[in-house]
């Protein structure tokens, strides 16, 4: 909690050098954090985006045998080989619920050698 | 493309640079230059096969990433951008490289979402993608011919402009001299080796274009003093001669931001998130120049590569032209900035502004040239047969000359023809394409692949002529406001015919009356208020407003956002109320169905649609399979055109054979038949990538995004 006030207040002291100066348009933090705050942002969602795709592909397969799954713009794309073979080495123990041999054989026909 | 503070300049006028300004080795390097892009040219016309349509307008699909890379960023960055972005980046700040960053995202999403689908269709043209599409002709003629609306109207007129003000400031050499010289040293490459002449040159002059504006960039920064310097300096940018009751000539307080007031400001971030990106994704996800080079790639792989490549490159423009533009207002207030219009008359001509001149003033002043103003001495002595410059002293007054002499000035001559060359030559090239595959062909349908090769290069030529012809008009437009209207024509006819492309590769049920009637009320729209524009220039800085509030208060990028919401609904309410498109016009041409197998019946049934007759569609089919195999035997080797060059030597005589081979063409066939389709692989094999690789590729990608994400931050 100490540490989450320290920030706070450097912020605040960081605004107020900041608004000190007149006549420019006020930035309220320095360029560098704004930027790196964008790519956190930007990753945190490519990561979340690529945790529905993998819960999401993961579903329908029990269903198709050819998994089209697409994510939206600019995440990795899976492909149906590349995606069982990796998702055969990944899948660990959280997804052992959905794993059976039925789920197992269709992968290996699949999987395009 | 940014919209600069409008200037235009009289190229018949010199503002005060009365000698002549380069020297021998000046001209040295110029001339190296022609010779090297003209080798390369010849080169690459060794290299590939093309007397086919595919090889000539797709380069037989066999190029690698790096000139996919390399010919995208050539083709986009053109003499218009040194010119403009430097104006901008002199005039407005830093906000028109959003235009270059908002392509960065688009060019990926080309790599990702589009080219799949394009690929997956097997179309050459985008009109041809959109007649696969949707069906009918009137769609794929429409387009057509907008498509070379656009490219004569505004892209190869304003690269002239542009290219034009560069050699009247710069060479003071006769216009048209220069011009005609070097539109026909490019079009013997073009003519001759079609794309892939095109997009090996294109690499070339990429490489010349980087070395030289970043040298120019070296030498500005360390004119002005460095980063901080700039920083600090380009508030106190102020001409002397300015009316102190008005704004004009102050720069602006968010010179240095890129997301501006939504309200008051030249580019305001909303419209900069939205109203930018749906003409950003027209211009490359679906302008014939830009895919054409996606889809001349060996595979998906290459062409993401290619796109990846492409995307690092547009990071570079805002470090070699916005900052230089700016660097030039600090150094040269007066000149740059001028306020006072009868000041900037004189200085280049028009009353508005001379902004423009921003880079020319940067290369002519900074770099010297080895004649300089009486009072410098300049030293310098043969060693060992090569000419050493030592250095210059320095007269008091004057930006220090440096150590470096001669070669420079040439070389950045070489740039802006290497931008220049690049832009048109891939727009000849595209043009030709459309006009061939799309017009030519539906003129005669049975055209044999022999007519539509010579057709192809007559159109190349016929569009020289065009480009020599905007000279005359590019003279007469002193003081006028020609080519921001010409800008704004693209602002306002792109955004319909984007939201007709993205709704016809991700939604299936798009169908052609909702794609007409879209397109054809958006153009409306967007037309009306192209003409409102026209009627209602805008004010100079120091005049009143006295526009009508529609034109005065929605900034044109909301319009475009609004423009495009519009077509989304008619689109998608017409497609809606009328008939499902047949399953034939969904198979592999959206996003969903890109992996369907293709049915080889329902492909031969459509490629001879034009043909009449049911006997020649069987006849036809199996001449396709038969040509499709020989394609595929003659596409490798160069001992099967040897061996077909020999045989016509022995028919005919041997200038004819030579002419034939100069210009890429094989002996006419007996019994030629129509053009086979591209080849119909089966879209699921021709989109398989390697597994490793889509890996490395898909991680640069979030690397890229990453990078471009964060730059958009610093500079928010």
């Amino acid at each position: 909690m100490g540490r989450a006030t320290t920030g706070i207040l450097w912020l605040m002291l960081t605004l107020g050098v900041v608004t000190a100066q007149i006549g420019k348009v006020d930035r309220t933090l320095p360029q560098w954090l704004t930027g790196i705050i964008a790519v956190g942002v930007f990753l945190f969602l490519i990561f979340v985006a690529f945790l529905v795709n993998k819960a999401w592909c993961q579903d329908s397969r029990l269903e198709t045998k050819e998994c089209e799954c697409v994510e939206t713009t600019g995440y990795a794309k899976t492909r149906d080989n590349y995606n069982t073979s990796l998702d055969t080495v990944m899948n660990g123990d959280d997804e052992g619920a959905y794993e059976n041999m039925a789920l197992e054989s269709v992968e290996d026909k699949a999987t395009a050698m | 493309m940014a919209t600069t503070q409008g200037t235009t300049v009289p190229p018949s006028q010199s503002p005060g640079l009365g000698v002549p300004t380069l020297v021998t080795i000046d001209i040295v390097v110029l001339v190296v230059y022609f010779l090297l892009v003209l080798a390369v040219g010849l080169w690459s016309m060794w290299k590939t096969k093309r007397s086919t349509v595919d090889g000539y307008f797709l380069a037989g699909k066999s190029m690698s990433w790096w000139p996919v890379g390399t010919s995208l960023f050539a083709s986009n960055v053109g003499s218009g951008h040194f010119m403009g972005l430097a104006g901008s980046g002199a005039a407005a700040g830093i906000s028109a490289v959003a235009y270059e960053w908002n392509g960065m995202l688009m060019v990926l999403l080309l790599g990702w979402l589009f080219l799949p689908i394009y690929i997956a269709s097997g179309v050459t043209t985008m009109p041809e993608y959109l007649q696969k599409r949707f069906g009918g002709k009137r769609i794929q003629l429409f387009i057509a011919i907008l498509y070379l609306f656009i490219y004569i109207f505004t892209k190869i007129s304003v690269d002239m402009y542009a290219g034009a003000v560069f050699i009247q400031q710069a060479l003071q050499w006769n216009i048209y001299v220069a011009v005609v010289v070097l539109l026909l040293i490019t079009a013997l490459y073009t003519v001759t080796g079609g794309l892939a002449a095109v997009m090996y040159t294109d690499a070339a002059q990429t490489g010349i274009m980087l070395i030289g504006a970043l040298s120019l960039m070296g030498f500005s920064f360390t004119e002005v003093g460095g980063w901080n310097a700039l920083l600090e300096g380009y508030a106190t940018a102020i001409p002397s001669v300015r009316d102190p009751n008005t704004t004009c000539g102050i720069p602006r307080d968010d010179a240095f931001h890129l997301f501006r007031d939504p309200v008051t400001s030249d580019l305001p971030w909303p419209g900069i998130l939205l109203g930018m990106s749906i003409p950003s994704m027209w211009y490359w996800c679906s302008d014939q120049v830009i895919v054409q080079r996606s889809l001349a790639a060996k595979n998906l792989l290459h062409a993401k590569g290619g796109s990846l490549l492409a995307a690092y490159l547009k990071i570079l423009p805002f470090f070699m032209m916005v900052l230089p533009g700016m660097i030039s207002r600090i150094l040269y207030p007066d000149e740059v900035a001028c306020g006072d219009p009868e000041v900037c008359t004189e200085v280049c001509g028009n009353p508005v502004g001379c902004s423009d001149i921003a880079y020319a003033k940067l290369v002519m002043k900074l770099l010297p040239s080895g004649r300089l103003p009486r009072g410098v001495v300049i030293e310098g002595r043969y060693v060992r047969r090569r000419w050493v410059p030592l250095l210059a002293i320095r007269e008091l007054g004057t930006p220090t000359q440096t150590a470096l002499s001669g070669g420079l000035r040439g070389l950045m001559m070489a740039v802006m023809i290497a931008a220049l060359m690049s832009s048109l030559t891939s727009i000849f090239n595209s043009s030709s394409t459309i006009f061939t595959m799309d017009l030519w062909r539906h003129v005669r349908p049975r055209a044999t692949e022999w007519e539509l090769m010579l057709v192809g290069r007559m159109f190349v030529l016929v569009l020289v002529v065009v480009s020599v012809l905007w000279i005359p008009v590019v003279q007469a437009s002193q003081g006028g406001q020609l080519f921001i209207y010409i800008q704004s024509i693209s602002t306002y006819l792109q955004p319909p015919v984007s939201i007709v492309f993205l709704t016809g590769c991700f939604w299936k049920r798009t169908n052609e009356k909702g794609a007409f009637w879209g397109l054809f009320l958006g153009l409306l729209v967007g037309g009306v208020r192209m003409a409102l524009d026209f009627t209602y220039p805008s004010p100079l800085c120091y005049q009143e407003d006295s526009r009508p509030d529609v034109v005065k208060h929605v900034h044109y990028l909301y319009f475009s956002t609004v423009l495009s919401l519009l077509t989304l609904v008619v689109v998608v309410g017409v497609s809606l109320a009328t008939e499902k498109p047949r399953p034939e016009q969904i198979s592999h041409l959206t996003w969903f169905t890109r992996f369907d197998k293709v049915e080889k019946s329902s492909g031969a049934l459509e490629t001879v649609e034009t043909v009449t007759s049911a006997t020649e569609t069987e006849e036809s089919a199996e001449q396709e399979i038969e040509d499709r195999e020989q394609e595929k035997a003659n596409g490798e080797t160069h001992l099967q055109r040897k061996v077909s060059s020999e045989a016509s030597v022995r028919s005919q005589s041997r200038l004819k054979a030579a002419l034939y081979w100069l210009c890429g063409m094989e002996r006419q066939k007996e019994g030629d038949s129509a053009p086979q389709p591209p080849l119909l692989l089966d879209p699921a094999s021709s989109l398989e990538e390697d597994p490793c690789l889509s890996h490395v590729v898909d991680a640069n990608l979030i690397i890229c995004l990453s990078i471009a994400v964060f730059i958009i931050g610093y500079w928010a």
